[in-house]
């Protein structure tokens, strides 16, 4: 049966409870950046023909935002992994995970 | 080279590579090596861009420039979630082996049939235009290429005749591509390798094609962005799609992030690649940012794309749908033009092969195999095989679900019902949103309220939205749109209630969203959960806190042979054996058929069946089989309170033995406290017949002595005698003291408590004693201060106490005796001094017990009866007093007793 979890799978289960509750908390944050970011109000400041590079404003700011989303998502979605990859010993007090691939964190 | 037969030579070239892809990932899973890692994962969710984003966004975007974004915005925002959401939505999906998103839905409320079906039908009904629109892409954008060189919009062309229409050649082929690719597994929650495989093929043909149309667009007709940009705002035509819409469309804009948000997750094409076909959890951490990485990807180019298209076809000739098409045609980019034609046709068949796919498992699973499983006299169950049955039906929905499509595309033509399906699905898809949401939330949420919230929802939105779009298309005539239904303004599907100024979605979305999460909130809070909706929401809640072990539901007697069969029936003989051997395997068993099957094994054998005909079903299958109905849940909860009741029967015997035991324990105590007393009274008795025998003896021996001897002289004789008398006193001293002991011991004493004058009582016990104390030659010293307060006491007894001690004193004192008495708090403090050797510090406590004697070493024999400190023990004691011995300064003993003061009233009656 494909879908059962083999032995050597990185496990969301098995991630540090202080790096999940971590997550969770940044998830929410980078959630409401997002409604933030793309609340009609806030994107309506950058309308009118302004252009930057060329580009109008509007769009350069829509774009930019999004990227930068889509990027802190992926750095949550890093941490995630980075911490489903170390060793599940339960006897070792695991403070944090052994990599942290988040430089510039906290 | 864009001939019309050169085309569709391409295009079935690009759909036989599908096959092969397909056919190779499927063969390499068969291999035991997966082809669906993160990557394929994340990128075969872009099946969310179907042809109606491929071309759609820049028509578009034509229109109202940034207005598009929002489709692609709220899955961004929705994944951002994933941690909560999707996480949670795949660990109960495998757990629960879900099949579809109406199996998802029916397993929360009580794996209810009635839900499963109401789902599936909104399902089909919103989702089936939608496989005819990406056909009727197909079939259009075909259409518009074959014209080339000449660029003309498809509404100025006639439709082709049905037999040279390549989308119903393309819907025959995608038709076949499901059934092959689609129902290889009869276990529906199994993954389609290979299906898979080709989707996330289609996803990156579809990007590139795009993308090499956008850069075509951007960098060889224009100079870069900037160029693009700077043409339209030259031009008064484009300059407004640069600015943002005005403020009316902010709801546009809010509701559609809203939909698309809901649709990522409720889209029975999104459920299944998300979900259903996801292999690892851990695939997760890839494809949450991948996946919104693609949808920026192939958003970047859509403006430049419909600004440049505008541009060239600045008269409007063109329907701004065809610009990923007609931009390349016009600039006589043939082998562009001809990618791009590719990269539409991938993305509608991506969207018609999973649509189809997911409807298809629904439409048998929870629609059909229910019905005919509750359909007696079909006798589903004498059937030996049903896989057979079930992969039928399955497949003869798919054929029916895209012919449909196609039927439909045909008949609708190019109206409107058909081109706003896109958005109007996303609206239907929301509807499941509540439900999803609140059922992993909620614990309390009922199938009453899902049911009601979904049917309102859907309800609404066939009458603002489906029925409005018909009677534009003609399909229905169109005077209720206007006027309202029945004539009633404020029916009206695109003002309802006289809400005005909104967009048609907003509006939609507005009141079948205020109608379904109320109904679902507000019936919900009003009606109860049955057992099994219980169980089944706290499994889904608490997804993450659950461990393995559920609650037993099955309690019936059905042979590991018969349930074999069972299974074997739905997934196949072979299939169904070759899983039972590895469950008894992996817990260490073997399988032996004429055993009755355990619980865990009968929730294995439903959850097997769960994956092959969905969750409603298989518990109607189950329960057919297991004897004694054994899913009667309430029967359950009945077992679980006996239980409870057992409990709290043990809890009150545990507390009745431990109450018993103190019992005993106390028993103990006392039997301990008896012997003790049985001890001491043998003692007493010893050593009073020895005190007792030895005056008697002395007595008995000078009489016998006179007696015998008649002559002896007088001198002695009255010695004698006087040996006699005083003994005798002394016996009956210590027979008198027995007795008061005894009487205070057994509580007998008759006694006569009143307030009393200390200094008077002292002063008659010195009077009483002065006799001896003079024998003795002791000189009584009296210290008492004036005005003693009164105390409560018997005053004979308490004569006797301080003539005892006195006595004592006496006979211990070398020539003074002193008495002396305080009031102390409450209390009265009277004090007997010596100045005699004192009392040994060891024998402080002792010397009160009885036939204790300080003995003084050198002194022939104690004078006293041993018993009198005893005795005065008892009476202070019964007082309510305390008496101890200390040591004098300089020397002596002094006894100490205390006796309580009267209260106040009688102080005061005193003092008159």
């Amino acid at each position: 049966m494909p879908n059962r979890p083999q032995p050597g799978d990185p496990d969301p289960d098995r991630i540090d409870p202080a790096v999940a509750t971590r997550v969770a908390e940044r998830s929410i944050g980078l959630f409401l950046l997002g409604v933030v970011a793309f609340s009609p109000p806030l994107v309506a400041v950058f309308a009118g023909t302004r252009f930057v590079f060329g580009i109008p404003i509007l769009y350069l700011y829509v774009f930019a935002a999004w990227a930068v989303i889509v990027a802190l998502l992926a750095l949550i979605a890093r941490r995630v992994e980075a911490a489903m990859h170390s060793p599940p010993d339960a006897d070792a007090p695991r403070a944090g995970p052994p990599v942290r691939p988040l430089a510039g964190e906290d | 080279m864009l001939q019309s037969w050169a085309v569709v030579v391409v295009s079935f070239a690009y759909l036989c590579l599908l096959f092969a892809i397909a056919y190779w990932g499927d063969a390499r899973a068969d291999r035991g090596r997966g082809v669906i890692g993160p990557y394929v994962y994340a990128l075969s969710m872009a099946v969310y861009c179907t042809s109606w984003t491929y071309y759609g966004s820049v028509g578009r975007a034509a229109q109202d420039g940034i207005g598009f974004l929002p489709i692609y915005l709220g899955p961004t925002l929705a994944f951002v979630l994933w941690w909560f959401i999707i996480k949670k939505i795949i660990r109960i999906s495998h757990r629960h082996r879900i099949t579809s998103i109406a199996d998802f839905i029916s397993s929360r409320y009580g794996k209810s049939t009635l839900l499963s079906g109401l789902v599936t039908v909104i399902a089909v009904v919103a989702i089936m235009p939608y496989i005819s629109l990406q056909l009727k892409a197909i079939s259009t954008s075909f259409t518009v290429l074959i014209q080339y060189p000449e660029v003309t919009t498809p509404a100025s062309l006639e439709p082709l005749p049905l037999l040279s229409d390549t989308a119903l050649y393309v819907a025959l082929i995608l038709a076949a591509f499901t059934i092959l690719f689609g129902t290889r597994h009869i276990d529906a929650s199994e993954h389609h390798q290979g299906m898979v495989a080709a989707i996330a093929f289609e996803s990156i043909i579809k990007l590139l094609a795009f993308l090499a149309v956008g850069v075509y667009a951007t960098f060889v007709l224009h100079d870069g962005f900037g160029d693009v940009f700077a043409g339209a705002a030259g031009d008064p035509n484009r300059a407004p799609l640069l600015t943002v819409p005005d403020a009316g469309s902010y709801a546009q804009w809010m509701s559609m992030t809203v939909m698309a948000m809901a649709a990522i997750i409720c889209l029975p094409r999104q459920f299944q690649v998300t979900v259903v076909e996801n292999v690892r959890e851990s695939h997760l951490t890839k494809a949450v940012w991948l996946f919104p990485l693609y949808l920026l990807a192939i958003n970047i180019f859509v403006l430049p794309i419909a600004f440049t298209g505008l541009g060239m076809f600045a008269d409007g000739s063109i329907d701004a749908d065809t610009f990923v098409l007609t931009v390349p045609m016009a600039g006589g980019q043939e082998g562009l033009a001809l990618f791009a034609f590719i990269g539409g046709l991938s993305a509608a068949t991506g969207m018609v092969i999973v649509a189809a796919i997911a409807l298809s498992t629904m439409v048998c699973n929870d629609l059909i195999m229910p019905v005919l499983l509750r359909t007696p006299w079909l006798k589903l169950d004498r059937r030996p095989d049903l896989s057979g049955l079930l992969l039928g039906i399955r497949r003869a929905a798919i054929v029916v679900v895209i012919l449909l499509g196609y039927v439909y595309f045909r008949s609708i033509g190019d109206s409107y019902a058909l081109v706003s399906i896109g958005l109007m699905s996303f609206a239907a898809a929301a509807q499941f949103a509540p439900a999803i949401i609140g059922g992993i939330f909620w614990r309390n949420a009922t199938k009453a309220g899902a049911v009601t919230g979904i049917v309102l929802g859907f309800l609404i939105w066939l009458y603002v939205l489906f029925l409005p779009s018909l009677a534009r298309s003609g399909w229905l005539p169109g005077g209720f749109v206007v006027h309202g239904a029945f004539g009633i303004e404020l029916l009206r599907p695109y003002a309802l209630f006289g809400l005005e100024g909104l967009d048609h979605m907003s509006h939609a979305l507005l009141w079948t969203m205020l109608a379904n999460i109320g109904a679902y909130i507000g019936v919900s809070l009003l009606t109860r959960q049955s057992a099994l909706e219980h169980v089944q929401a706290v499994a889904f809640v608490d997804a993450f806190r659950q461990t393995r072990a559920r609650p037993r539901l099955w309690r019936g007697t059905v042979t590991v042979a018969n349930l074999l069969d069972l299974v074997g029936r739905y997934v196949g003989r072979d299939r169904a054996a070759l899983v039972f051997y590895a469950y008894f395997r992996q817990r260490g068993g073997t399988l032996e058929p004429d055993r009755l099957a355990d619980s865990p094994l009968v929730e294995f054998a439903e959850r097997m069946l769960a994956g092959a005909i969905g969750g409603a079903s298989a518990r109607v299958v189950i329960a057919s089989v297991v004897q004694g109905e054994a899913l009667d849940l309430d029967k359950v909860m009945e077992i679980l309170d006996e239980a409870t009741q057992i409990r709290e029967y043990s809890h009150r015997l545990e507390q009745k033995s431990r109450e018993l035991e103190a019992t005993t324990a106390e028993l103990r105590a006392a039997n301990e406290r008896l012997k003790e007393l049985d001890r001491l009274k043998d003692d007493f008795l010893a050593t009073v017949s020895h005190e007792l025998r030895t005056p008697l003896t002395s007595i008995r021996s000078f009489s016998e002595i006179l007696s015998d001897n008649p002559d002896i002289d007088q001198d002695q004789r009255s010695e004698f005698l006087d040996i006699i008398i005083k003994e005798s006193i002394r016996l009956t001293r210590l027979i008198n003291q027995i007795l008061d002991l005894a009487k205070l011991e057994a509580g007998r004493m008759d006694w006569q408590i009143a307030d009393l004058d200390p200094a008077e009582v002292i002063g008659d016990s010195v009077a009483a004693v002065r006799g001896l104390l003079q024998e003795c030659g002791v000189e009584p010293q009296v210290h008492l201060p004036p005005g003693l307060p009164p105390v409560v006491a018997d005053r004979d007894r308490l004569i006797q106490v301080v003539v005892n001690l006195m006595s004592n004193a006496a006979k211990n004192a070398a020539g003074r005796v002193t008495v002396a008495a305080a009031a102390r708090g409450d209390r009265l403090e009277v004090s007997v001094t010596d100045d005699g050797p004192g009392v040994p510090e060891a024998l402080h406590e002792v010397i009160f017990e009885k036939f204790r004697q300080a003995g003084r070493s050198g002194a022939a024999k104690p004078t006293g009866t041993g018993l009198g400190l005893a005795i005065c023990r008892q009476i202070v004691q019964h007082f309510g007093g305390r008496i101890w011995v200390e040591n004098a300064p300089g020397g002596g003993a002094r006894f100490c007793f205390t006796v309580p003061l009267a209260a106040e009233p009688a102080m005061a009656a005193q003092a008159e």
